[in-house]
């Protein structure tokens, strides 16, 4: 059936007019807001990607010449050390280290203490203590890294210390090489508490009597994990490693906090929304590339929320 | 195959506080299918769930033949436990829910294939292999509940509440199915239920159990004929024994100032109750001749078609009466009468004399 004979055949149908209308007016101050807010945003920065910028005034058509800038720029994408596995590999690559050891370490430890707590006396308390992490603001997060990790004073260092570890004793924020992992700890501590909590809550919605009948059937610890409770928590897992990997995407306060606007030694550390902020609100203003590599952020983002929105 | 025996078996929850067994005793002997009767919340879960391994006893022993299984993993002990809400994997289609227990314990493909193909056949299921759990209907999530208990062919087959989630007709085709398929494979079977009808037609012995401890063992006649404590009485027969209580005076019972009742056995103890069947007292508006009659005045009738239950108030008490038809009508006064042979008497620690 061709497009305009099925539009027509929808139209000729007796279409209840009155209940058109009333959807349609419902649905205005949802899709005002949306517009206003999400769609115009993103539209005014894909168009004014495309020029040149004076400040805050737009200049010239220029094409896609901030684009091919943006991705020559080693503060994005430093290929050289890229290439050798050397930091700083740019915002745009080191985004990316940040999701891939964060998101599986997240996830997994989230439903390892979620089923360690699961049957524990207190287990309310232990949950509250590891989601606390959560609703801490990322910049007191940041700064707390700061503090765990000083040389002197940080308890990380003095742990090692108190292990015989001297040697290891250093400022991990300040190390190119390591520092993003040291903050990557730090993030995996708040979203830990997160992927904890809605394991918990998948956990506690697993009828006991599927793991008893499992435990009668002859399966063992690990069968009964591995048969019945991760089958069983799945569209949970996919919700966790999707919010977690948006959440990194997004992730500025906590890399701010511990490096400032710069991202760490020689940017070392930086992430994608570090170098939006960098490009949009220090000198050189440079509001064009501002928006390019927020759109970069989106275009990873928007597919990932969009399969989460379509889950059933 | 196995027999099963309990010995002084105690299981307490809460560091003692709630007891929900108290000292079983009792034996489940090779290919017979027992019932643990009782009202909910009277320990008879927790009895087979301690049978399957899902809880220790607290106290006690528990041997399947002579082996001494209390301890050991439910894994290890071959029994196969049918769930109340049949507990069927909801991630896995029909044939995989009754190849789990075989892939676990490794049987190869091929004779998983052919062990799931017979008891599909066995339980008629055969059509519904691929689908997920929950599109099939209740009785069939119950047969394949059924299916997968079975087909590893355990030494004990335990079943919790089965058919409690069934509706009446479905339960009333599953009660025979189960014999049947019990019959057939002979399998040592506890099975769980508060509803004496289904442990009454498939039990070929019942455990009554109340408040956690054991108050009669009987095959369902002598369950009937002789419930051994007014509880048991109260518990069996819908609706269950009237039981006139009385003060046992030279050989006389007094129900109250003018209602007496000869003893129908020789007792020394004074408080006694009189137990009688419903089914077995007969209603009439004219007084009888016998010393064996009650008057009382007719509360309600209720016709039910293969009977009528006539509600009788005496001195304070409501006796029911099951009579084939009757004129009475409520308000009339009416004279209850009874065979003496019909007449249970228990004492005053409720125990029945023999």
């Amino acid at each position: 059936m061709s497009v305009g004979s099925y539009l027509e055949d929808r139209l000729d149908r007796d279409v209840d007019r009155e209940k058109l209308t009333a959807i349609l007016v419902f649905m205005l101050p949802g899709l005002t807001l949306f517009a206003i807010f999400s769609v115009g945003p993103m539209l005014y920065s894909a168009v004014g990607s495309l020029f040149t910028w004076d400040g805050f005034t737009i200049g010239q058509f220029a094409g896609f010449e901030t684009w091919i800038a943006t991705f020559q720029d080693d503060a994005i994408i430093n290929w050289d050390n890229l290439l050798a596995f050397q930091y700083p590999m740019g915002a745009l690559p080191q985004n990316v280290i940040w999701m891939v050891v964060h998101v599986p370490l997240s996830t997994l430890i989230g439903l390892g203490l979620a089923l360690l707590f699961a049957d524990l006396r207190g287990r309310s308390i232990l949950r509250s203590m590891v989601f606390l992490a959560f609703t801490t603001p990322t910049v007191v997060i940041g700064l707390v890294l700061l503090f765990v990790y000083d040389p002197q004073a940080g308890i990380f260092n003095g742990l090692l210390r108190a292990i015989g570890l001297e040697s290891l004793v250093r400022n991990w924020v300040q190390q190119p090489q390591i520092a993003i992992y040291a903050l990557v700890a730090g993030g995996v501590w708040v979203q830990t508490g997160f992927s904890m909590l809605l394991y918990s809550s998948a956990l506690a919605g697993i009828d006991p009597a599927l793991l008893e009948s499992a435990r009668v059937d002859g399966a063992g610890r690990f069968r009964r994990f591995k048969d019945i409770i991760w089958p069983l928590v799945k569209p949970v897992t996919a919700v966790v490693v999707i919010m977690s990997m948006i959440w990194v995407i997004r992730i500025f306060a906590i890399v701010y906090a511990a490096g400032g606007p710069s991202g760490g030694p020689g940017g070392a550390f930086s992430v994608l929304g570090l170098e939006v902020y960098q490009a949009a609100f220090s000198v050189p203003i440079e509001y064009s590339k501002a928006m390019v590599v927020a759109l970069i952020e989106l275009v990873i983002a928007l597919p990932m929320a969009w399969y989460i929105a379509s889950m059933d | 195959m196995t027999r099963i025996s309990m010995r002084s078996v105690s299981k307490y929850f809460d560091g003692g506080d709630t007891v929900a067994n108290y000292k079983l005793d009792m034996e489940v002997d090779d290919g017979e299918f027992v019932v643990f009767l009782g009202p909910s919340g009277c320990g008879k879960t927790t009895a087979l769930r301690m049978i399957a391994g899902l809880e220790d006893p607290s106290e006690g022993e528990i041997y399947f033949d002579d082996d001494r299984v209390d301890g050991t993993p439910p894994a290890d002990r071959n029994v196969a436990m049918v769930f109340q809400n049949y507990a069927l994997y909801p991630h896995m289609t029909v044939r995989e829910n009754i190849e789990y227990p075989l892939k676990v314990r490794g049987v190869p493909p091929e004779e998983r294939d052919e062990r799931v193909a017979q008891v599909a056949e066995l339980l008629h299921i055969e059509d519904q292999m691929e689908s997920d759990p929950g599109e099939i209907s209740g009785g069939q999530r119950q047969r394949t509940s059924l299916a997968r208990a079975i087909v590893r062919e355990p030494s004990v087959f335990l079943l919790d509440e089965p058919l409690s989630n069934l509706d009446a007709k479905l339960r009333l085709e599953m009660r025979s199915e189960l014999k049947r398929i019990q019959n057939e494979l002979g399998i040592t079977t506890v099975y769980v239920t508060h509803n004496q009808e289904e442990a009454m037609s498939m039990g070929d012995k019942i455990v009554v159990l109340n408040d956690g401890t054991i108050r009669q063992v009987a095959d369902p006649e002598e369950l009937y004929a002789r419930p051994r404590t007014t509880w048991v009485a109260k518990f069996i027969g819908s609706p269950p024994m009237n039981l006139f209580e009385g003060e046992n005076r030279d050989g006389i019972v007094r129900l109250s100032e003018d209602n007496t009742l000869p003893l129908p056995t020789e007792t020394s103890s004074t408080t006694v109750s009189v137990g009688v069947r419903p089914e077995d007292i007969a209603v009439s508006t004219e007084p009888s001749d016998t010393d064996w009659t009650v008057p009382g005045t007719v509360k309600t009738v209720e016709p039910l078609g293969e009977y009528v239950l006539v509600n009788v108030e005496v001195g304070g008490s409501v006796v029911n009466v099951k009579v084939p038809k009757t004129d009475a009508a409520a308000g009339d006064h009416v004279h209850l009468t009874f065979d003496p042979t019909d007449a249970y008497l228990y004492d005053e620690d409720g125990e029945l004399v023999a």
